[in-house]
């Protein structure tokens, strides 16, 4: 398995600690009422959020909604922001208390997207139809399919610690913050989510 | 090298033999391995032995297999009008909260007066106030209906909001006259 050298770990640091530190500079604008810095921070989050929430929810308009309300609170407490936590952290632990209160308040019973049914939101928009063969196509949907029943069917704390763990490459610590949780707690979840997971998934691959 | 760890199938059940796979305490050792985000020297010790341990070799390998599948989990695009609303949503959101906001900074002055002093004074202004705004004639009458009720109750929240901005206009002279007080006492 190749490692990256101690020279590339070093400079991947160093633009990380950079970039953390531009995110806190752009919100401490934000909080002296500089948009531009907010429309900035919207385009390099909006995206991460998004996905996020998506995986979280599984249906793209909730996800967006839900966004948006992170985004709206963002905006409305910059005047209490201080940077004491990460930004990705303070960020990512919005999205997942409205994603986990918006479980806990049943919409996802109500909303929630058959998996077995092929909705225009579901399956069919998420798989960019690349291979022309039925078959091929069919497969990937069966697999995708798949893949979400077996990220649903995990408990939310579980599945908010892998989302940010494998999509946002969130460190135990971020993931801790964003949790609310110790970092052995974070362990502990990932190890019994991926426990899942393995079982689940690996003969996909 | 012989192993001293016996061969196991991925899908032959719980994989217990090896301690780095079997519990909770040791196994982000193993995920930070199969995710490179080992330091070097850390990685070397940890390869050499999952290269002799077939249980790690069979979590490495599913862990592999399964960070694969997840990469499959794709998400859809973002609608184009998604900061748009957002836009709208903020906007809404501030002209909501402006009225309130201009009522807050004359209070406090643009946060920097010192108001506190005066809570009293306030307080027992605006329960003055609050008695002086009943009439008793108001009320609305039994058969004024549906329609008219509403006209009503928007004239009295106009009355109400006039008095509360008199109201604060003498609360800043008091103040003003408190300060101008402290001033002459600290003179003299």
């Amino acid at each position: 398995m190749a490692q990256p050298s101690p020279e590339t770990r070093v400079q991947e640091d160093v633009t990380a600690v950079a970039t953390l530190e531009r995110d806190a500079q752009l919100m401490l604008r934000v909080r002296e009422g500089c948009s531009t810095s907010f429309a900035i921070l919207l385009e390099k989050y909006r995206g991460p959020v998004i996905h996020f929430l998506y995986r979280m929810v599984q249906n793209q308009a909730v996800a967006e909604e839900l966004a948006q309300e992170v985004f709206l609170r963002v905006y409305k407490s910059r005047a209490n922001y201080e940077p004491t936590a990460k930004f990705t952290t303070w960020l990512f632990r919005i999205a997942t208390h409205l994603a986990l209160n918006w479980h806990r308040d049943g919409k996802a019973v109500k909303r929630e997207e058959s998996l077995d049914c092929e909705s225009a939101e579901g399956i069919q928009r998420q798989i960019p139809d690349r291979d022309p063969g039925v078959e091929q196509r069919l497969l990937r949907e069966a697999r995708f399919k798949e893949i979400r029943k077996a990220i649903q069917g995990l408990p939310e704390k579980q599945r908010a610690a892998v989302l940010m763990h494998k999509y946002q490459e969130m460190d135990y610590s971020q993931i801790a913050g964003a949790l609310e949780c110790s970092e052995s707690a974070v362990k502990s979840l990932l190890f019994r989510a991926y426990e899942t997971l393995r079982a689940r998934l690996a003969h996909l691959a | 090298m012989q192993s001293r760890y016996r061969k196991q199938q991925p899908d032959s059940g719980p994989l217990t033999e090896c301690p780095l796979t079997h519990g909770e305490t040791n196994a982000d050792l193993l995920l930070d391995f199969c995710n490179r985000k080992l330091a070097p020297e850390l990685n070397a010790i940890l390869q050499a032995h999952v290269d002799i341990c077939p249980p790690c070799q069979a979590f490495t390998e599913t862990q592999a297999q399964v960070w694969a599948a997840l990469d499959a989990f794709e998400t859809a695009p973002i609608s184009s009008d998604f900061d748009a609303r957002l836009r709208a949503r903020i906007e809404e959101e501030e002209q909501r909260s402006s009225w309130w906001s201009r009522l807050w900074n004359r209070m406090t002055a643009g946060g920097t007066a010192n108001w506190r002093p005066m809570a009293p004074v306030a307080a027992v202004l605006l329960l003055a106030a609050g008695l002086s705004l009943r009439p008793s004639g108001s009320e609305v009458p039994d058969g004024g209906g549906p329609d008219t009720a509403p006209l009503v109750k928007s004239a009295e929240l106009s009355v109400e909001i006039e008095q509360v901005e008199t109201l604060l206009e003498d609360l800043e002279m008091l103040r003003e006259l408190g300060v101008a007080e402290t001033n002459s006492s600290r003179q003299m």
